[in-house]
């Protein structure tokens, strides 16, 4: 039973830090914004699939790779000017529906040019069964595991050295004074869009190599870079990051004990009660409101 | 003294005939009640009556979001729980229809009091998440509680309205009943909100902190609201599973909660005749779109992009509810030069940055 506990940890914080990839740029977007990214999903959906071609082509696997996230990061932007930017100022919902609106037209096109149905991704590293102790463990979860903290832990680093990274965090906290403080706003906004779909992509390939790449597993992503940024809290970069972990441990360790046909309800219902204990996500802090 | 003066025009039998309103109402009614004479055929005509369904569900949206300023997307669930509880009331325990509609409503109605209860507690994003989360909760059930309601298979053989021993089963009946069911919750929605209710409610969209300032009790109110959107939505349910004679979980995802707040939004949040010129349009539209199924999805994204830029506020919409993007023509919005201020955009998203998942629709 031991062994089995340990299995499905181990599978949850390698699903659960493939999350945290995706949560983390989809954090950015939401804490500087604060927008509801809907079409975050669908962006590295596309962005996947783009991948799958250019590996199915030949490619060589890290151009292929780095070539789809460029692309991923290239969709944000065009996201963000023809969805976004001019509907900055109006309501809080509408960027949402427009975003949802650019959303569905991705998820048509994938459709036009992949199909509908699930397909695995080319395997890019050959699995072995690696025995430690009493536990087999999958190679390829220790490859994605170590992949995504790295590139979290890059990401990071973008965002908390680079000279960019510090006006994103100036920006979030006050357009006027940064644009005061000589800050180009609208550029920072597209480089965080442009971060935001490449880590996104980086996190959707990791996805589909340990499940696989299907339509709606944009959708999916959303939900849980949403989910797991509201148990963090929002627009915190270590929140989002604990967020995906726990969200991916507790859905294995769900799907391991109780069910899997009620997997993502039973995670749902976990959020409701997180939320109703802690209003503003675990790590979140309370904002006073401005009367 | 626009009221005084509005008094007087009713109070003169003759003035009446001189009151646009009076002639338009006349004239509605008119094409209303001969509709099942001029459709050309049955499939139009299915389409009106799917129309007629959606108008409570735009409505309810439109009350819940438009006037109160809560970002629900969890309509889809109380559709789908009005859908399968008088189906499953009337297949398997055999309850006669005016009462399995009413349980369908008010079961709906429970169950969105039971979410408005956590929702009172978190701002707004996280009443989305809230709010989609049920929905997804209801949909994983219905899929797999093979028991009740056969899972992804549906429940087929639903049978048609029935009051005594009159059956509606022709299109032209179903359309006058539910045309009145329609027209009731559109009588109350209407009274709602033109009522000290209506006035409650647009306070706390404006500002909820205000509002309890001034003596309002925004939870009462809000919990209320949630009560009577769900009511409708379960009662529209109720009357879809009998016109489509079937039910199936396919019907009550996200995608049909994000269809009905694009429905309240497309014809304008905080204007009633605007969500049935939505729920018309985008019931409509996928209709025309048939014969190029495949880009659907793909034209229904280009509308909702290009209409939101257009018009943010939606068809009918004021603009007090989406703040207007500037005086700029929808082109020049497009395509403004990176440096160019928007409009008043560093205001607006002062406030909106500055309390992240405190409030929904902008309030300064």
């Amino acid at each position: 039973m031991d062994e089995y506990v340990v299995k499905q940890l181990i599978n949850g914080l390698a699903i659960g830090s493939i999350y945290a990839l995706i949560a983390v740029g989809y954090n950015m977007v939401y804490g500087m914004l604060g927008l509801i990214n809907f079409a975050h999903g669908d962006i590295y959906m596309f962005g996947t699939f783009m991948a799958m071609s250019l590996l199915l082509s030949h490619v060589p696997i890290p151009i292929a790779i780095l070539l789809a996230c460029i692309i991923g990061g290239a969709i944000g932007l065009i996201v963000e000017r023809l969805a976004y930017r001019p509907v900055r100022s109006a309501a809080r919902v509408v960027p949402m529906l427009s975003a949802v609106g650019v959303a569905f037209i991705f998820r048509n096109i994938a459709q036009l040019i992949w199909g509908t149905s699930t397909m695995p991704f080319p395997e890019l590293f050959p699995t072995r069964m690696i025995q430690l102790g009493d536990v087999q463990i999958n190679s390829l979860q220790i490859i994605i595991l170590a992949l995504a903290l790295s590139l979290t832990g890059i990401f990071a680093l973008i965002m908390n050295k680079t000279k960019m990274g510090k006006a994103t965090h100036s920006v979030s906290q006050d357009i006027p004074t940064s644009r005061l403080m000589g800050i180009n706003v609208n550029r920072t906004i597209q480089f965080v869009y442009f971060a935001g779909g490449f880590f996104g992509v980086a996190g959707g390939i990791l996805f589909s190599m340990t499940y696989a790449s299907w339509i709606g597993m944009g959708f999916l992503g959303t939900m849980k870079a949403w989910i797991a940024c509201v148990i963090g809290g929002i627009g915190s970069l270590k929140g989002a990051f604990i967020g995906g972990l726990l969200l991916g441990i507790s859905e294995a360790l769900i799907s391991g004990f109780i069910s899997s046909a009620y997997r993502d309800a039973i995670a749902y219902g976990l959020v409701m009660i997180v939320l109703v204990a802690w209003p503003k996500g675990i790590f979140g802090h309370h904002v006073p409101e401005k009367v | 003294m626009a009221n005084l003066n509005k008094l007087k025009i009713s109070n003169d039998p003759k003035s009446i005939f001189k009151n646009w309103r009076f002639w338009l109402a006349i004239i509605g009614t008119a094409i209303m009640i001969s509709v099942p004479e001029i459709v050309p055929n049955d499939y139009i005509f299915r389409i009106i009556i799917s129309v007629i369904i959606d108008i409570p569900l735009a409505l309810s949206q439109n009350l819940i979001t438009g006037f109160t300023g809560m970002l629900s997307l969890g309509q889809a669930a109380f559709y789908g729980i009005g859908a399968y509880t008088s189906s499953l009331l009337m297949m398997r325990l055999g309850v006669p229809w005016p009462l399995a509609l009413l349980l369908s409503g008010l079961l709906a109605c429970i169950f969105g009091i039971l979410l408005s209860f956590p929702c009172l507690r978190v701002g707004s994003d996280y009443l989305t998440l809230m709010t989609i989360g049920f929905g997804q909760i209801f949909y994983i059930v219905v899929l797999n509680w093979m028991d009740l309601t056969r899972g992804p298979m549906g429940l087929p053989g639903v049978p048609p309205p029935q009051i005594g021993s009159i059956v509606f089963k022709s299109p032209s009946s179903i359309y006058f009943l539910y045309l009145s069911i329609t027209g009731l919750c559109y009588l109350f929605t209407h009274r709602l909100t033109h009522s000290h209710v209506g006035r409650a409610l647009i306070a706390i969209r404006d500002n909820e902190t205000a509002a309890s300032a001034m003596g309002i009790n925004t939870a009462y109110y809000k919990v209320m609201i949630f009560a009577f959107g769900s009511f409708w939505a379960g009662i529209s349910g109720s009357m879809l599973a009998h016109f489509l004679n079937f039910v199936g979980p396919m019907t009550f995802t996200l995608n049909e909660s994000l269809l009905h707040m694009q429905m309240a939004i497309l014809g304008g949040l905080g204007s009633l005749p605007g969500s049935i010129l939505g729920a018309a349009i985008l019931v409509s539209l996928p209709q025309l779109f048939k014969p190029i199924y495949e880009y659907q999805l793909l034209l229904n994204g280009l509308l909702m992009v290009i209409l939101l830029i257009w018009r943010p506020q939606g068809i009918m919409g004021k603009s007090a509810v989406a703040k207007k993007v500037g005086q700029k023509s929808f082109l020049k919005q497009l395509f403004t030069r990176r440096d160019e201020p928007l409009g008043n955009t560093e205001a607006t998203i002062e406030d909106e940055s500055s309390n992240v998942g405190g409030k929904s629709n902008g309030s300064n």
